[in-house]
């Protein structure tokens, strides 16, 4: 019952990284010196 | 009486449907059954005559019925745990939940292509680590709209099935567990019938949107089509605008046969629901 309420709060856990991450990801990089779009535009190339 | 005049409230909202609605959607279905002035099915036959219509339906509906199906397989467990949770935890994963909906699908869009794109996160750190020699392709791909329409409807799924779950008798479950069934057991036999609907409300809800979706598909699909991009293509660049209705009554009834389909698997889940 222990191990299944942790998996299911690790797998919970998982799900918030997928929703978040990529929105505090974006975030991050357009606090890169430079310009906003710096990043994201070297990764298109 | 009383009932008639409560009626009259219903009207304003009923003569904006008639008239933003109801009147344009007539008006586009009809126009799709008129070619040259006389009536004929040429304008659905020229399309499903026409391969490449047909592979952009087939790519669209793949990319439908999976991003559906990965969001219930995300969406119910995390919804499950969230219904569990302390009052406090449940309201700070709810907050958490319902945070990129407030982000616009552009911007969404743009972070799956920092994460995704040739020298993107991922394909840096399999590059770097040795895993792979050349990048994968995984932008401009079917995959790609996958993953974003997920995270755009995630969401979504997770609240509907919420809700549900919230109105849960947790007394049920605790009388199973009582007269000896194991977790799992009262799971599969109370808690999963009795969620049903929402999975099957928060699925339409996915499939509809993902069907629909314009900006996630043509911002990380690149030259992989998907309908709704096809159907803007025809009336914004081609200028072909019955070729457009066409499209969009064909969406329609994909979208009443899903919904029908749905509520038949709904039904045979859950027949008291």
């Amino acid at each position: 019952m222990k191990e299944g309420n942790r998996a299911l709060s690790l797998y919970t856990l998982l799900v918030f990284i997928f929703l978040l991450g990529p929105l505090i990801i974006i975030s991050v990089t357009s606090f890169e010196p430079g310009t906003v779009l710096k990043f994201p535009l070297r990764a298109f190339h | 009486m009383k009932n008639k005049r409560a009626m009259y409230l219903l009207l304003p909202g009923l003569l904006f449907l008639a008239a933003f609605m109801l009147v344009p959607i007539t008006l586009t279905i009809a126009s799709t059954f008129v070619q040259d002035g006389r009536l004929t099915l040429e304008g659905y036959l020229h399309f499903f005559r026409d391969g490449y219509f047909n592979r952009i339906l087939l790519t669209t509906l793949r990319v439908s019925v999976v991003t559906t199906l990965v969001c219930m397989l995300l969406g119910y467990p995390a919804a499950y745990y969230i219904s569990r949770a302390s009052a406090r935890k449940k309201s700070l994963l709810l907050a958490l939940s319902i945070f990129p909906l407030l982000t616009s699908p552009v911007v969404r869009s743009f972070s799956w292509m920092i994460i995704l794109g040739k020298k993107g996160l991922i394909n840096s750190f399999l590059v770097n680590t040795g895993l792979i020699e050349k990048p994968l392709d995984i932008l401009y791909t079917p995959t790609a709209m996958m993953i974003g329409l997920v995270h755009l409807f995630l969401p979504l799924i997770i609240i509907t099935l919420l809700g549900v779950m919230e109105n849960l008798d947790h007394e049920l479950v605790r009388a199973a567990r009582s007269l000896g069934a194991s977790p799992f057991a009262a799971f599969r036999k109370i808690t999963f019938p009795l969620t049903v609907p929402g999975l099957i409300i928060g699925g339409i809800l996915v499939f509809v949107g993902s069907l629909t979706a314009y900006t996630t598909p043509a911002l990380l699909g690149g030259k992989e089509r998907v309908v709704s991009t096809f159907l803007y293509q025809n009336a914004m660049t081609l200028n072909d605008w019955q070729a457009a209705s066409v499209i969009a009554v064909i969406m329609i009834v994909i979208t009443f046969v899903v919904v029908g389909l749905m509520n038949v698997w709904a039904n045979r889940l859950n027949p008291k629901g």
